[in-house]
């Protein structure tokens, strides 16, 4: 799967050819897969951890607001950066990321606390995105034209221009949010029984909501600061997932979800830089093409 | 015989008192049945045995150990909680959600469910060997409860609590499970403290009798009447 992607994308280029080929492989279409890799792997990650805290299959870090929150906070970085170039680097994106991702994760574990876990909480993400969305007009609105450029660019979604110390970053992150969850999977699992049930069998439930949040925080944040706000594969994928194989085994479904995210992600990235058209498609459209007929088949799937 | 439970003064509720004092002892092999109107506090008193919330006042001892200086995993090895409301999952079996109760003894929940020992022994004893490999969203009431009572049992704790067991089953089911957990109770050595609105049922099984009205706890050991 790998090989052929970093082979495919624009007609061919060897492995060992001329300068130009070699500097295409090793400045751009090596880091874009990987980036596509650790993002899907991010996003479908705490897709399916959000579904299985809020109990609510269509759960995921877009839909929750969790992007937008994420989005954000970046957007105030990078056009904020032009008046304080210390900003301008790659931890205090991602870092900026995290802090935005984890700001809206906690509001919304607040409102699911009081007032449940159903209809409500995908509400209150939206309005959320919404807000953000505003924000983030006013923030352009205010923003010099170069950093606005960037920034525009930016919320498109792409995973192009990740590369040296921040492909480091994401996959780090991306990695270390992957091992941290897969160890709560065992508790998690256990709280399929409810919060009181899963209390009498021992399980912290507070502090493993908590630290799962905090993961899934990671995971988008770090993702949506490099790699713009990415949707659909957050939802799409867990979705995928419990339908194909039909277990509820946490430690396998965790891993099949970052396999299946990675792999979608993979597959988007090869159909945006098709040739189509002579333009590039946005990561986006793509997965939106993809995810959203996926989205709406699960719904009427459920509403037999 | 060995007590289990030492209730002494105990005064529930969430913000306000919903019972006042109450005290008791029980030895072990009991099967109590809880009864009172709507409201009354009938969970409230379950959850807090069961280390949920916090009594008011007043002292729990089970196995002659302080219930509020334990914590969640040893409170996990001495009482087990069950709650009325049904968990529709799609994809999990029956004896995955049974290997739950092996949890709090750090077992590999998703590993070998079918060679632990617990496991099997509390599925056998409520005769649902046959449906071990059905998801959960696809067996009767009667089933799920039976599930539910041996997920409690994998557990293997000298106390069990359940907040209304027999509500949703049909007549023939309420029996069994009531046999069953008498059974279960008076052999097995153990405290099984029920809720629940079958009085008249629960009357013929159970070997004594909580009864909650207007804030006050009676404790006998026949059926108390209504009134």
């Amino acid at each position: 799967m790998l090989a052929g992607i970093f082979l495919f994308p624009n007609f061919i280029s060897p492995f060992s050819e001329n300068e130009i080929d070699q500097h295409i492989l090793f400045q751009f279409r090596i880091p874009k897969t990987l980036t596509a890799f650790f993002a899907g792997m991010a996003l479908s990650v705490s897709g399916f951890i959000l579904q299985q805290l809020f109990k609510n299959n269509l759960a995921g870090p877009y839909i929750l607001g969790v992007s937008s929150g994420a989005s954000f906070a970046v957007g105030l970085v990078i056009i904020g950066s032009s008046s304080i170039p210390m900003l301008n680097s790659g931890i205090s994106i991602s870092l900026a990321g995290f802090l935005g991702a984890f700001g809206i994760l906690m509001l919304i574990l607040t409102v699911s606390s009081r007032y449940g876990y159903g209809a409500i909480i995908l509400l209150f993400g939206v309005i959320i995105g919404q807000l953000t969305g505003a924000l983030q007009g006013l923030l352009s609105y205010i923003a010099i034209p170069t950093d606005l450029k960037n920034f525009t660019l930016w919320s498109m979604g792409s995973f192009n221009q990740v590369i040296g110390a921040d492909l480091v970053i994401l996959m780090i992150a991306t990695l270390g949010g992957l091992v941290w969850s897969f160890f709560m999977m065992p508790s998690l699992s256990v709280m399929l029984l409810g919060d009181d049930v899963s209390r009498t069998l021992g399980v912290n439930t507070r502090s493993i909501s908590m630290q799962l949040l905090a993961c899934t925080g990671l995971l988008t944040g770090i993702a949506t600061a490099y790699c713009g706000p990415v949707a659909f594969i957050g939802m799409a994928i867990p979705n995928a997932v419990r339908l194909l194989f039909k277990t509820s085994n946490f430690k396998h479904l965790l891993i099949l979800n970052a396999v299946l995210g990675s792999c979608m992600a993979l597959v988007s990235d090869i159909i945006s830089s098709l040739p189509i058209a002579n333009i590039n498609i946005p990561i986006n459209v793509t997965t939106a093409l993809i995810g959203g007929p996926f989205i709406i088949y699960i719904l009427l799937k459920n509403r037999h | 015989m060995e007590e289990l439970l030492e209730i002494k003064h105990l005064n529930i509720g969430r913000k306000s008192v919903l019972i006042h004092d109450i005290n008791c002892n029980i030895n072990k092999g009991e099967l109590v049945i809880l009864t009172g109107v709507n409201g009354c506090g009938k969970s409230t008193l379950l959850k807090t045995l069961a280390h949920l919330i916090h009594p008011l006042n007043g002292s729990i001892m089970v196995n002659r150990l302080q219930l509020s200086i334990l914590n969640a995993r040893e409170c996990s090895r001495l009482i087990a909680f069950a709650s009325t409301t049904r968990i529709h999952e799609d994809y999990i079996k029956v004896n995955e959600m049974v290997a739950f109760g092996r949890f709090p003894f750090g077992q590999k929940i998703w590993n070998d469910v079918e060679s632990d020992a617990h496991v099997e022994e509390a599925m056998r004893l409520m005769k649902i060997e046959h449906i071990a490999d059905k998801y959960l969203n696809t067996i009767s009431d009667g089933e799920w409860q039976k599930a539910n009572v041996s997920r409690v049992l994998a557990q293997n704790t000298p106390l069990i609590l359940m907040d209304e067991p027999t509500a949703f089953l049909d007549y023939p089911s309420k029996i069994q499970l009531l046999k069953d957990l008498r059974e279960i109770a008076v052999s097995g050595n153990k405290v099984i403290i029920i809720s629940t609105h079958d009085i008249e049922l629960a009357s013929k099984y159970g070997t004594l009798f909580w009864h909650i009205e207007q804030q006050r706890f009676i404790s006998s050991e026949k059926p108390i009447p209504w009134g």
